[in-house]
């Protein structure tokens, strides 16, 4: 047990350990005279890692905010991007099936959701 | 170089976002999503105490009581509103529900947490564009075209 132990923790070090250690005795550059300013190499390197971290963080937050909006779904229903069952009936008016609603310029209509979603509930004929 | 890459990398950066924004389909106004929101919302509370007809009976009343609390010359009408909310004790034929105190008590919960939830959507709809809130309330009034409004003549 104890063997098998010390043999992993050496494994991570061979794989952790010399990859610096060769970075910082690559001598590619040199042999090809070819001087480069490791500096900015450093540097391009730094913003390379902010980079990847910024993308991250993006997927990140885009999968939280689709959770939560699957969330919202299960919870309410809504969250999802509306429009899928827009119709227009008339110009200036938009109706969402799946709400049962009508509006004018953006406005509730009574008269248009009556009209396109009638349902009475005392059987009134509207 | 070292500018140029970070240049490289902010552009790679941001193009997703960029181009993810200009993607996104012509969206719903504000004012409608909201409403959408609220009625899916009462919908689900709901959950089949009431049918399609006392759903919308239910927001209709809500639009109107907060037009005529947020807008100059509406006042509800307190015949018609009763008219109009005592529907709720009516089956979806049309026929008086068979209740005991305690279901009564429910339902009559249930439509006024309704009410109240389309109440207080309108309203802070209202609060987007409050002069275009108060004229379509106006022109649905003078059109004549809804049936069974509430407002006082």
């Amino acid at each position: 047990m104890l063997r098998s132990r010390f043999l992993g923790a050496a494994v991570v070090a061979a794989l952790l350990l010399p990859a610096p250690a060769y970075a910082r005795h690559d001598d590619w550059h040199r042999d090809h005279h070819h001087y480069r300013d490791h500096d900015g190499d450093a540097a391009a390197g730094a913003a390379l890692a902010i980079g990847l971290v910024g993308i991250a963080a993006a997927i990140s937050a885009k999968k939280k905010r689709k959770t939560e909006e699957q969330r919202d779904t299960y919870r309410y229903g809504y969250g999802g991007s509306y429009g899928s069952d827009y119709f227009s009936p008339a110009p200036d008016v938009s109706c969402y099936r799946g709400e049962r609603r009508c509006f004018v310029r953006g406005q509730f209509s009574y008269g248009w959701t009556d009209s396109q979603f009638g349902y009475d509930p005392h059987r009134r004929g509207y | 170089m070292a500018i140029r890459h970070l240049l490289l990398i902010a552009a790679l950066t941001a193009a997703p976002s960029v181009a993810a924004q200009s993607k996104a389909p012509a969206a719903a106004p504000n004012t409608v999503k909201m409403d959408l929101a609220a009625a899916d919302a009462i919908r689900s509370m709901l959950d089949g105490t009431f049918d399609e007809g006392h759903i919308a009976m239910l927001q209709a009343l809500g639009h109107q009581q907060a037009v005529a609390a947020t807008c100059t010359g509406f006042e509800i009408d307190p015949k018609a509103f009763s008219n109009e909310f005592d529907l709720v004790y009516d089956d979806s034929s049309g026929k008086p529900r068979s209740l005991d105190s305690s279901q009564r008590t429910e339902l009559e919960r249930k439509a006024t947490l309704a009410l109240g939830m389309a109440f207080g959507a309108q309203i802070a709809i209202s609060a987007n564009d409050h002069q275009a809130f108060c004229q379509a309330a106006s022109e649905e009034r003078s059109s004549g075209k809804a049936a069974h409004l509430i407002w006082a003549k």
